[in-house]
C-alpha cells in the first residue's frame, strides 16, 4: 500500500494505482480526453496534467503511478494554466460548430472548455477543414451503415480506433496521416461494419463520430433518459432509452461492469425500430368471417373468456394450453402460468417453441446441469481456456463474445468447434469444424485421447477407477472409433485440442443454440461435464459448462415455471405434468387441445417444422395470440391482443447468467395496447378470479414469496448493487 | 505488380523484427525502389506478405509523406511548411510554386511531370526553407533557386 496526498488530502491506495484513480477515490475530478479505463492508457492528450512535488514538469495523472509520500496538486495555478493551454490548442482547429453539432449538450470538449477553458480566443487564422465532398453538409461523411464522421471536430484522442482494435478485435477503423492532418478513417470503400461499431459514437468525446439514426432529430436535452435493460438477447446489457413523448430516439449504454462493461452491440443500440413501428398492433382484433377486424377490449375479453370457459366446461381444463415466451418479463410469465394453473386448471404450459429436442427440467437445487450458466459473464475473461462449442458467439451473444476476446487479449487460449466457421475463429488457437450432428462423436474422441494417453487429473477428477474404466470402454469402443471418422476431424487435430485442454489452469465451456436444440443435447452436456471433471476443473471458480439461452428472459421464463412439469422456482408438480409444446401439437392434432393462448412467442417462425405447426395450429377452435406486431403466428389467429413493448412496461428480465434486472417504463403502452400482465389480469378477473395487482412490483413480490430462488430479492434495489438480483 | 524477387524479400522481412509491424517501412522502401509509388493493391499485397492487416499497413504508410501514391507526378515536390521553414518564408514559396506550375497544393500538372505537396517537418530546419523532390533535398531556398530547380527538372523531363 502507498500513502500519498492529493490537494492536501491523504489517501492510501494499492501499489500500481495511477494518480487519476487515486484522485477519483478522493472525489477529486481530473479532466481527461484520451483516457478510458477499458483501454490501454496512452497518455496522449495531456488534459490530465497535475503537479507532483519534486518533479519539475507537470505529469499526466492517467499514466503516472503513485509512489510513497507523493504530494500531488490538481488545483495549483500551473495546473489551471496547463488545462487552459491544452484546451486552447484543441480549439485552434476545432470548428466550434456546437449549434449544429449533434454532440452539443453532452460533449466533453464543450464541458471541459466551459469548466477549465479560457474565455478569450487569441486565434485569428483560418481553421483546418477536412472537405470530403464540397456538397456534403458540415463536411459529414458516412463511414459505415451507422456512423457519420465529421473530422473537423476530432481531437485525436484515438479512443475510437483503440476501442475497435482492443475491445472489438476489429480493424475497420484506423488513424491516417499525422500531426494536424491526422485523420480517423476507414480503408477506401470498406465501411466500418462490425457488430460493435455504434460504441464509437458513445466513446468519441466530441461530435466527430455520431450515430446516423439519432443525428439531427432532436437536441439531447429535450429527451429524457430512462434506465432499463436491452431486450434483444440473453446477455442483458444495461441501457438507457432516450425518449421524448412516446418515441424512442436512441439507446445508449448504462454501464454495468458485471454485464456489459459499458458496451452494447449494434443490434441492441440501433434495433429499436419495432417499438415505434407503424405496424404495431393498436387494438384487439377478432376474426369474423375469416377476416380480422378491430374490436373493443371489453368485447374481446368477453369473447375470449366465454370461449375458454365453454371449452373447459365441455372437454375439461386440459383441452387448453398456454405458450409463454422468453421475450416477456418474469412478472408477465409468472401471471401467465398462474392464470393457466389456477384459473384454467391445467399444466399445459411451455415456452420452448424453437426446438423439438427439449432438455430435462431442472430441480430446485439450481446447479443442475441443464440450467443456463454455471459461471458469471465476468468469470469468462478470467478463464485460461475458453471452449466455444456449437455457437456463433458473435451473433448469438455479442457481449459475451467481447469477454472471450478480452480473455484472449489477456493471453487465454480460445478453442472453437462448430459445424461452420464463425467470426470468432480468427482468435482461436484451435478452430475445428465438425460435421453437423457429430458433436458426441467428436467429444468422445476428445475424452478418449485424454483417457488413453493418461492425461487426466486422477486426484482432482474424483472419478473412481471403475468409473474411468466405464468411460474408457464407452469412448474407446470400435463404434466410437468408427464414429470419429465421420466427424471430419483428424487425429492430429484432436491431439492438439486435447493438448491445450489438459494444460489449461481453468476451462470455461460455452454452448450455443446448436447444442441446446441438438437431438443429442443431454449426451453432449454429459460429455462436457466429464471433460471438466477429467481435467480436474469441476469445482473451480473460473471453470464450468455454460448453456447460453437465446432470449432476453429465457432464464427467467424457466425460473417462473413456464414449463409443463415445474412450478415457479423449479418446484416439481405433484400430479401428472402437463404437455410440452411438441406434445401440445400432437394433442391438437388428436383433437384433445382446442384452445391455445400464445403470449410473445411466434412458433410459425421459430419451430423447426413450420408447415406442421401451421397446419396444426390451424385446427384449433381458439388461437389467441398476444404480441406487439402481427407475427406469422398472429396471422392465423382468431383473436389477437395488442401487448406493450419492453419500453412501455415495468418488470424484470433474468439474463443468461441468472441476474434479475429491472426494466423501467419509458412511456405508456402505445395506442390501445396493454402490458401483457395487465391483459392476463383482465382475463382472470373476467373469469371470476381476483388477480388484483396494482403494479408489476406486487407481482414480483408474490414471485419472491413463491419461488425459492428469487426469495429475498428487493424490487427497489434490484440491479442497483452488484450482488443484488444474482441467482446462485 | 511486385516482382517475385521483391515479394520474396518482403516476406523474409517478417522474421527480422520482434514486432512484425516494424517490417512495413523497409517493405515500402522496396516497393518504392521497384514500383516508385503505391496503391491499394500494393498495400494489400504487402499486408498479405507480412501477415498484417491492410489497415495496419495503410495507416503506417499514410504517416509518411515520403511514400508517393499512384498518380503522383514524375517529380514529387514536397515543401516543408512546418515551423522553421514557415518562419523563413515557406508560405510564399508554396504560392510561388503554385503560380509557376499552375497547380494548387495536392495537384499534379496535366503533363504528369510535377506534383506539389506541402508537408510537415523534413528534419532540415538548419537549412530552412527547404523542399524535397523525390529523394533529393533542396535547401536554403528562394525564388531564384526554385526557378533554377524547376528549369533543370523540366530539361531532364
Ligand atoms: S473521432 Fe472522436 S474518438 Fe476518434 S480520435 Fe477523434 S475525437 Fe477521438
Ligand atoms: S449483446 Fe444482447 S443484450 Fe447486449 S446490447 Fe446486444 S442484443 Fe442487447
Ligand atoms: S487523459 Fe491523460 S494524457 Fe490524455
Amino acid at each position: 500500500m502507498v500513502t500519498l496526498t492529493i490537494d492536501g488530502k491523504q489517501i492510501i491506495v494499492e501499489e500500481g494505482t495511477t494518480i487519476l484513480k487515486a484522485a477519483e477515490k478522493l472525489g477529486i475530478e481530473i479532466p481527461t480526453f484520451c483516457y478510458h479505463d477499458q483501454l490501454e492508457t496512452v497518455g496522449a492528450c495531456r488534459m490530465c496534467l497535475v503537479e507532483v512535488e519534486k518533479i519539475p514538469k507537470l505529469q499526466v495523472a492517467c499514466a503516472t503511478v503513485v509512489s510513497e509520500g507523493m504530494v500531488v496538486r490538481t488545483d495549483s495555478p500551473q495546473v489551471v494554466n496547463a488545462r487552459k493551454g491544452v484546451l486552447e490548442f484543441l480549439l485552434i482547429n476545432h470548428p466550434l460548430d456546437c449549434p449544429v453539432c449533434d454532440k452539443g449538450g453532452e460533449c466533453e470538449l464543450q464541458n471541459l472548455v466551459f469548466k477549465y477553458g479560457s474565455d478569450k480566443s487569441r486565434f485569428v487564422e483560418g481553421k483546418r477543414r477536412y472537405i470530403v465532398d464540397p456538397k456534403s453538409k458540415y463536411d459529414d461523411l458516412a463511414i459505415g451503415p451507422h456512423i457519420i464522421r465529421n473530422m473537423n471536430r476530432c481531437i485525436q484522442c484515438r479512443k475510437c480506433v483503440r476501442f475497435i482494435n482492443e475491445i472489438a478485435g476489429e480493424d475497420d477503423l484506423g488513424t491516417f496521416k499525422r500531426g494536424s492532418k491526422t485523420e480517423i478513417n476507414i480503408l477506401p470503400d470498406i465501411p466500418i461494419d462490425n457488430p460493435y461499431s455504434g460504441n464509437v459514437t458513445e466513446i468519441c468525446p466530441v461530435g466527430a463520430l455520431t450515430s446516423k439514426s439519432f443525428r439531427y432529430k432532436i437536441r439531447v436535452w429535450q429527451t429524457e433518459a430512462i434506465p432499463t435493460v436491452c431486450p434483444q438477447c440473453a446477455d442483458g446489457c444495461n441501457i438507457r432509452i432516450w425518449k421524448k413523448d412516446e418515441r424512442i430516439y436512441r439507446i445508449t449504454s448504462r454501464r454495468n461492469d458485471e454485464v456489459d462493461e459499458g458496451f452494447l452491440c449494434d443490434k441492441g443500440r440501433f434495433g429499436f425500430d419495432f417499438v415505434n413501428h407503424p405496424d404495431r398492433l393498436k387494438n384487439p382484433l377478432i376474426k369474423k368471417n375469416g377476416k380480422l377486424s378491430e374490436a373493443p377490449w371489453d368485447e374481446t375479453i368477453k369473447f375470449v373468456t366465454s370461449s375458454f370457459m365453454k371449452i373447459k366446461g365441455e372437454t375439461g381444463s386440459d383441452s387448453l394450453a398456454g405458450v409463454g415466451s422468453g421475450k416477456v418479463t418474469n412478472e408477465d410469465n409468472y401471471l401467465f402460468q398462474k392464470f393457466f394453473r389456477s384459473v384454467i386448471g391445467t399444466n399445459n404450459i411451455d415456452h420452448r417453441v424453437d426446438s423439438k429436442n427439449l432438455l430435462p427440467s431442472p430441480d430446485t437445487q439450481i446447479r443442475n446441469k441443464y440450467f443456463g450458466m454455471k459461471n458469471t459473464i465476468n468469470q469468462i475473461a478470467n478463464s485460461k481456456l475458453i471452449l466455444v462449442l456449437g455457437c456463433d458467439l458473435e451473433k448469438e451473444h455479442p457481449i459475451i463474445n467481447l469477454r472471450v476476446i478480452k480473455a484472449r487479449r489477456k493471453g487465454s487460449s480460445i478453442l472453437v468447434a462448430n459445424p461452420v466457421s464463425t467470426r470468432l475463429n480468427r482468435f482461436a488457437q484451435n478452430g475445428l469444424l465438425y460435421k453437423q450432428r457429430t458433436e458426441t462423436d467428436f467429444l468422445n474422441g476428445v475424452l478418449r485421447e485424454i483417457i488413453e494417453t493418461k492425461q487426466y487429473d486422477n486426484a482432482k477428477s474424483g472419478f473412481s477407477s471403475s468409473e474411468i474404466e466405464d468411460l474408457r470402454r464407452k469412448v474407446s469402443s470400435s463404434d466410437s472409433l468408427k464414429a470419429l471418422q465421420t466427424t471430419g476431424i483428424g487425429a492430429e487435430n484432436i491431439k492438439s485440442f486435447v493438448n491445450a485442454l489438459v494444460k489449461a489452469e481453468s476451462i470455461i465451456i460455452l454452448c450455443g443454440a446448436e447444442i441446446i436444440s441438438n437431438p443429442k443435447n443431454v449426451e453432449i452436456i454429459n460429455s462436457l461435464y466429464d471433460l471438466i471433471r477429467l481435467t480436474g476443473h469441476q469445482d473451480k471458480d473460473n471453470s464450468g459448462v455454460n448453456l447460453l439461452w437465446k432470449h432476453s428472459n429465457s432464464q427467467g421464463t424457466l425460473d417462473c415455471g413456464i414449463l409443463p412439469d415445474r412450478l415457479p422456482g423449479y418446484v416439481r408438480i405433484s400430479g401428472k405434468p402437463g404437455l410440452n409444446f411438441n406434445l401440445m401439437l400432437e394433442a391438437v392434432n388428436q383433437g384433445k387441445i382446442k384452445a391455445m393462448y400464445i403470449m410473445g412467442s411466434d412458433p410459425l417462425s421459430e419451430y423447426p417444422d413450420r408447415e406442421y405447426v401451421k397446419s396444426t395450429l390451424g385446427k384449433l377452435e381458439i388461437l389467441l395470440v398476444q404480441d406487439i406486431l402481427i407475427t406469422e403466428t398472429a396471422k392465423i389467429a382468431n383473436v389477437i391482443l395488442p401487448g406493450a413493448s419492453f419500453a412501455e412496461k415495468e418488470g424484470t428480465f433474468t439474463n443468461v447468467e441468472g441476474r434479475v434486472q429491472k426494466l423501467n417504463k419509458a412511456f405508456d403502452p402505445l395506442a390501445d395496447s396493454k402490458a401483457d400482465g395487465q391483459i392476463i389480469c383482465l382475463l382472470a378477473q373476467a373469469m371470476g378470479h381476483e388477480f388484483e395487482y396494482r403494479t408489476p412490483k406486487d407481482i414480483f413480490k408474490e414471485l419472491t414469496g413463491v419461488s425459492p430462488i428469487y426469495s429475498g430479492m428487493d424490487w427497489e434495489t434490484l440491479g442497483l448493487s452488484k450482488k443484488q438480483g444474482k441467482v446462485k | 505488380m511486385l516482382s517475385e524477387i521483391a515479394k520474396k524479400k518482403i516476406s523474409e522481412l517478417k522474421t527480422k523484427f520482434p514486432e512484425r509491424k516494424s517490417a512495413i517501412l523497409p517493405a515500402m522502401h522496396m516497393v518504392l525502389e521497384e514500383v516508385g509509388f503505391y496503391n491499394k493493391d500494393i498495400l494489400k499485397q504487402v499486408a498479405g506478405l507480412l501477415g498484417l492487416s491492410e489497415m495496419e499497413v495503410a495507416e503506417t504508410v499514410s504517416f509518411y509523406t515520403y511514400f508517393p501514391k499512384e498518380g503522383v507526378g514524375k517529380y514529387h515536390i514536397q515543401v516543408c511548411t512546418n515551423l522553421s521553414c514557415m518562419l523563413l518564408g515557406a508560405e510564399g514559396l508554396v504560392s510561388y510554386l503554385e503560380e509557376k506550375l499552375k497547380i494548387k497544393v495536392g495537384e499534379t500538372t496535366p503533363d504528369g511531370i510535377f506534383t506539389l505537396s506541402a508537408v510537415e517537418c523534413l528534419g532540415s530546419c538548419g537549412t530552412a526553407p527547404m523542399m524535397q523532390v523525390n529523394q533529393i533535398y533542396y535547401e536554403n531556398l528562394n525564388r531564384a533557386k526554385i526557378d533554377q530547380i524547376i528549369d533543370d527538372l523540366k530539361m531532364k523531363k
